[in-house]
């Protein structure tokens, strides 16, 4: 191969690896042996360096990252159209203990329906949601959670008051790209967490729950309760909703408790 | 066990981000062109039953909307004549000496320069430069992507790597002679 140009062509662009062939071995051969190629190549292999090395890379907002996630969370749920939304005030999510312990005591509620993978993909959307702090009312007023809930959710759930206990904040949770509701509620040393996914409902009309799992008789009047390193954890059901409490409460306690959120589409803001 | 689309988007949402603002030049029309993106892919990839190479998948969303986006407004990213890449390569590129060391404050003048001189590419060219050197993808993926053939995808290649050569050998000159006098 004696044709300079038909060497670059062979062997442009230069930081590429490729296949030795016959051709291109050939062209290395007289790369190696003219200065004009072997000039040709080296400037090419730092020209492309170059770039790479000082091509903008900028970090993309959070506000973009916020509004992907809620998209998705929409499409995965079955493309809900776009409302128009109010900004709301976003602060960091402070109580890292509580999450942890939100985490644990759920994984146990998710692990214990025998849906591992399951449990680990809602952790993670879950997790997502939460460190874009998404979607979060920092208030103690029922009426203002209520009106919270029903602009997001659908569902209008004035928080019930809980003696001993007051309500710090409203979020808004993702669980297997579905969202639901979470109230957290501190006082007195202790720590509670109720949680409130709307039932999904398949192509074919059928109720879908958390995780695909199968009610086993719990309902409203007979919550399955589980506690696990100190954490207490409740779950039951109803016909359009699955309810969870969660919190440094005993097991007992938490089945007290949980009439209390029972059918929240029924209760009013005069109500317990 | 897989990731969900959530998580690998979350990964990759930097970059995809930094190659929407180098498409589009501009922030709000980078973050719709990433969100009607996020969507489609949403929707595409989950359909294919094992998805080996995520980012590249994405990437070829991003260029194909990107492209649907332009269309719509009557643009063609890809409008101007590529040269051939034969004449294209009897161009030796400009040589850039002395380059500055990573971390001097050359490099970083360098690096701030260099950030602006991609705006005054060609558009395809751009995009091509974007996903064969940035992205490091070869040139038949890149025509798959675009929609172009392996020929015309060299020469934009070629013809943006000239660019910045020459942009930067200018600059680099315009620089150690200010430091000379």
């Amino acid at each position: 191969m004696k044709d300079c140009n038909e060497v670059r062509n062979v062997l442009w662009p230069a930081d590429v690896l490729r296949v030795s062939d016959d051709q291109v071995q050939a062209a290395i051969e007289h790369a190696e042996n003219c200065p004009t190629c072997r000039k040709f190549l080296e400037e090419d292999r730092r020209v492309a360096e170059f770039i790479r090395d000082t091509v903008p890379r900028v970090c993309a907002p959070r506000e973009l990252r916020e509004r992907l996630y809620t998209t998705l969370a929409r499409e995965r749920a079955g493309a809900v159209p776009v409302r128009s939304r109010l900004r709301r005030k976003r602060e960091v999510f402070a109580a890292a203990a509580m999450i942890a312990g939100i985490a644990v005591a759920s994984g146990y509620w998710l692990a214990s329906r025998s849906q591992p993978a399951t449990a680990a993909t809602a952790f993670a959307e879950d997790y997502l949601r939460r460190v874009v702090e998404q979607e979060e009312l920092n208030s103690a007023d029922r009426s203002e959670i209520a009106s919270f809930f029903a602009r997001e959710l659908g569902v209008a759930m004035p928080p019930p008051e809980i003696p001993d206990l007051e309500i710090q904040r409203a979020t808004i949770c993702l669980m297997n790209g579905r969202r639901g509701g979470v109230v957290e509620y501190e006082g007195a040393g202790k720590r509670l967490t109720y949680y409130l996914l709307p039932n999904a409902v398949n192509s074919e009309g059928q109720t879908r729950r958390f995780g695909s799992v199968q009610v086993n008789g719990a309902t409203s009047a007979s919550p399955a309760v589980a506690e696990e390193s100190g954490l207490g954890v409740a779950t039951w059901w109803d016909d359009e909703h699955q309810h969870a409490l969660v919190g440094s409460l005993p097991g007992r306690e938490l089945k007290r408790l949980a009439p209390l959120f029972a059918c929240p589409a029924a209760r009013s803001l005069a109500g317990p | 066990m897989g990731q969900t689309f959530e998580e690998l988007v979350g990964l990759h949402l930097d970059d995809l981000y930094s190659a929407a603002l180098c498409f589009t030049l501009d922030e709000h029309r980078a973050e719709e062109l990433l969100q009607e993106t996020s969507i489609r892919a949403f929707h595409q990839l989950s359909r294919r039953a094992r998805e080996t190479d995520f980012r590249t998948a994405m990437l070829e969303v991003l260029v194909t909307t990107y492209q649907q986006r332009q269309n719509r407004q009557g643009l063609d990213p890809f409008e101007s004549e590529p040269e051939p890449i034969d004449e294209m390569l009897r161009t030796i590129p400009m040589r850039i000496e002395p380059f500055p060391e990573p971390g001097t404050a050359g490099y970083r003048l360098m690096r701030d320069w260099m950030s602006r001189v991609w705006s005054d590419l060609d558009t395809g060219d751009r995009i091509i430069l974007w996903l064969t050197d940035v992205e490091r993808i070869r040139h038949p993926v890149v025509a798959e992507i675009t929609g172009l053939d392996v020929d015309e995808v060299r020469s934009r290649h070629y013809r943006a790597r000239l660019a910045m050569s020459r942009g930067a050998a200018k600059e680099l000159d315009r620089v150690v002679g200010g430091a000379d006098a």
